[in-house]
């Protein structure tokens, strides 16, 4: 999952996104961090974002459209006032912008679509742990190992 | 026109087993399985990156996935729907079993619970019902076949001594989650023992496995790894690694009736190819229906002929009765204080009770509670989707929150309940099911008993019982073919073979004369390996 590179020569090449997107996408995703005051390694979740993203352009390729389409949304907004503002709006529907009907319904689309669907993949890649647990729905906790400890948060004190 | 030694109808976990037990004896037996689903992609990283992304389960009832029934019809809902539902209590069709490659298998939950000592002597414990025609000491070596095979993780000491066993779990238990905490005092301290869900998920032993380990995902429904058991994921690994030339699946393949060649002898079976819309025949040296507590006996009855009227093994009319399922009650509460921090670690439950899965209770309905995961319906991902700021988060996590306990209560079969065929075809192009079933006249009062005991351990949790709904669904059906010593009481024997003729058996929850109060996935697959056993014996 994780070899991003593991690619039989004659197999069809794996969906990308033009560079200046995939960027846009990623900083969207690392917005995710400040906005809710994450404290995890954002830099650690990089190479699973990029297959994140093969693998939702893999399964709808019109994802592109979305990815493409947000990123021109945040620039558009961020050159009207700057870029915290823009995620401001993203995240938690601060709106300084006074949008039109027809890009307060692009929002929801793109929200909906993307960065919905970013912050679940970051709360997966392990952001969760902010609020105290150890595993959460989603994220590789790991094996449960005899004589180690779970990987999860236990009971104390029933009987074993 | 095909010939097989061995013909099996259902690709689910019973015909994953016995073909391994079939053909670890004799690799060149020549093994036909027909399903009439099509393959469900499993292990797939994309599917399950689609699920984590959007939180659209795959495999939800509401997925629109062909493997399930449609609901019923509802004129007032616009539902053109499938199905019958005729008698005063629905039992929803849709989400509870899985027409499909693996069966049911592909979408159950995993727990993997033995059937009490008691559970086999229903008549003679309470006046009710039947015995079964072997018990726990005779089926506990298949038993330890059966969670060595589904990969279970339990704890070997907790059901000791009544529950005895020769061999340990295969893996051990996952130890209770912190959210079991507030249930497990309230229990205890209200004297009800409490004990680890026996699951089926595959842990680390020294025995080597090409089966990947639980990974503690939370994501069980579709598990990215295939570490739950599903059949199709076992059979496939099993024709990939072993030499099995005569071994096949065939997909796509709805049987459509039993052939006999004489009253005590079945022939073969005749089914559609549903991608081509040919009608093909193929004969066998025995059947084995193995479609599940609906198909199975829809099968035996549309299967007439001048030697059986009624449909195969139906001269008694037991084919279809005595129809049965879980009535699982999800009791609602609100935790009224959430200083542990509670929130959804796993997707699967580690604590449980069979306190009042008892013989006190039998006559009664036997029941277990399962403290749910998760039990305490915490999402930091709908609050952040919703726009709420770290801080609004953080002052909600110490609650209150909702919180809930889940029962399942045993029934007994009444002749009356019955499933049968409709002549119109489901969009599988299977026979629709008529499903008569009405809930026995006392469960209103059993379901409101158990939930004062649910109360009374919300209570000493902090909390209050708020309300609670049953739902009918048919995952654990069972009973439409119970085995009987005597023709008259049922539809098979003791070695699953159906009354009256030689070479057909059927093998599925339907041969169960009654449920207990636990799943039934462990014991329909033990009596797979059973059923094994006896065939390779008697060849």
């Amino acid at each position: 999952m994780y070899e991003a590179k593991i690619q039989h020569p004659l197999s069809p090449p794996l969906p990308t996104l033009p560079e200046k997107i995939e960027k846009a996408m990623w900083d969207l995703f690392v917005a995710i961090g400040p906005a809710w005051e994450l404290d995890d390694d954002v830099e650690s979740y990089r190479l699973r974002f990029h297959v994140f993203l093969q693998n939702r352009l893999a399964i709808y390729p019109f994802y592109a459209a979305y990815y493409e389409a947000m990123a021109n949304f945040i620039a558009d907004l961020a050159s009207q006032k700057n870029l915290k503002a823009a995620y401001d709006l993203i995240f938690f529907g601060n709106n300084p912008y006074d949008l039109e009907y027809s890009q307060e319904l692009l929002l929801s689309v793109l929200q909906k679509h993307v960065s919905f669907e970013f912050i679940n993949f970051r709360l997966a890649c392990g952001s969760f742990r902010v609020w105290g647990a150890i595993n959460y729905i989603d994220y590789f906790g790991g094996a449960n190992l005899k004589d180690e400890p779970a990987p999860y948060r236990t009971a104390k004190g029933l009987k074993p | 026109m095909k010939k097989v030694e061995t013909l099996i109808i259902g690709s689910g976990v019973v015909a994953a087993a016995l073909s391994k037990r079939l053909l670890e004896k004799n690799p060149n037996m020549s093994i036909l399985i027909l399903e009439a689903g099509s393959r469900w992609k499993t292990k797939d990283f994309g599917v399950w990156t689609d699920w984590v992304a959007t939180g659209n389960d795959p495999i939800a009832p509401n997925s629109g996935n062909p493997m399930y029934d449609h609901a019923y019809p509802d004129r007032n809902n616009y539902i053109w729907g499938e199905n019958a539902s005729v008698g005063q209590t629905q039992m929803p069709l849709e989400g509870g079993r899985a027409m499909v490659y693996g069966g049911s298998t592909v979408v159950w939950g995993g727990w993997s619970l033995r059937r009490k000592p008691e559970d086999f002597y229903l008549y003679t414990n309470t006046g009710q019902g039947l015995d079964w025609l072997f018990n726990y000491d005779e089926l506990e070596p298949y038993y330890c076949q059966s969670e060595d095979y589904l990969a279970v993780s339990g704890d070997s000491k907790d059901e000791l001594p009544v529950m005895w066993r020769s061999q340990p779990y295969p893996f051990h238990a996952f130890p209770y989650q912190l959210q079991d905490q507030p249930v497990g005092e309230a229990l205890q301290s209200l004297g009800y023992n409490y004990m680890h869900m026996p699951i089926a998920r595959r842990g680390v032993s020294n025995i080597p496995s090409r089966h990947a380990q639980c990974q503690t995902t939370g994501t069980c429904d579709y598990c990215p790894f295939g570490a739950r058991f599903a059949a199709c994921d076992y059979m496939d690994d099993f024709r990939q690694w072993n030499d099995l030339p005569n071994f096949d699946v065939r997909l796509g393949a709805v049987v459509l009736e039993l052939r006999m060649s004489s009253k005590r002898r079945v022939a073969g079976v005749t089914y559609r190819d549903t991608a081509s819309g040919e009608i093909v025949e193929v004969d066998a040296d025995r059947v084995i229906v193995a479609a599940g507590t609906l198909e199975s006996p829809k099968l035996l009855l549309r299967s007439k002929s001048r030697y059986w009227q009624n449909g195969v093994g139906n001269d008694t009319d037991n084919v279809g009765r005595y129809l049965i399922t879980h009535p699982y009650v999800l009791y609602s509460g609100e935790l009224a204080k959430n200083p542990l921090r509670l929130q959804p670690e796993m997707d699967f439950p580690t604590l449980m009770t069979r306190y009042f899965d008892s013989p006190e209770e039998q006559a009664k309905g036997k029941y277990v509670l399962v403290n749910i995961s998760p039990s305490v319906e915490l999402s930091y991902s709908s609050m952040m989707q919703a726009g709420w700021t770290r801080k609004e988060i953080d002052k909600a996590i110490p609650g209150p929150w909702p919180f809930q306990i889940h029962s399942m209560i045993e029934i007994f079969g009444e002749h009356k309940n019955h499933i049968s065929n409709l002549e119109r075809l489901s969009h599988l192009g299977m026979h629709q099911s008529r499903v008569d079933f009405t809930a026995p006249s006392t469960y209103n009062d059993r379901v409101a008993e158990v939930g004062n005991v649910v109360a009374s351990v919300m209570e000493k949790m902090g909390g209050k019982m708020t309300s609670y709904m049953t739902s009918w669904r048919c995952d654990h059906a069972a009973s439409t073919c119970r085995m009987s010593k005597d023709p008259k009481d049922g539809v098979v024997d003791g070695d699953l073979r159906v009354h009256g003729v030689d070479n057909l058996y059927v093998c599925s929850n339907a041969v169960f004369p009654n449920l207990g109060a636990i799943n039934p996935t462990v014991t329909v697959t033990a009596i797979a390996f059973r059923l094994g056993d006896h065939l390779n014996s008697a060849a």
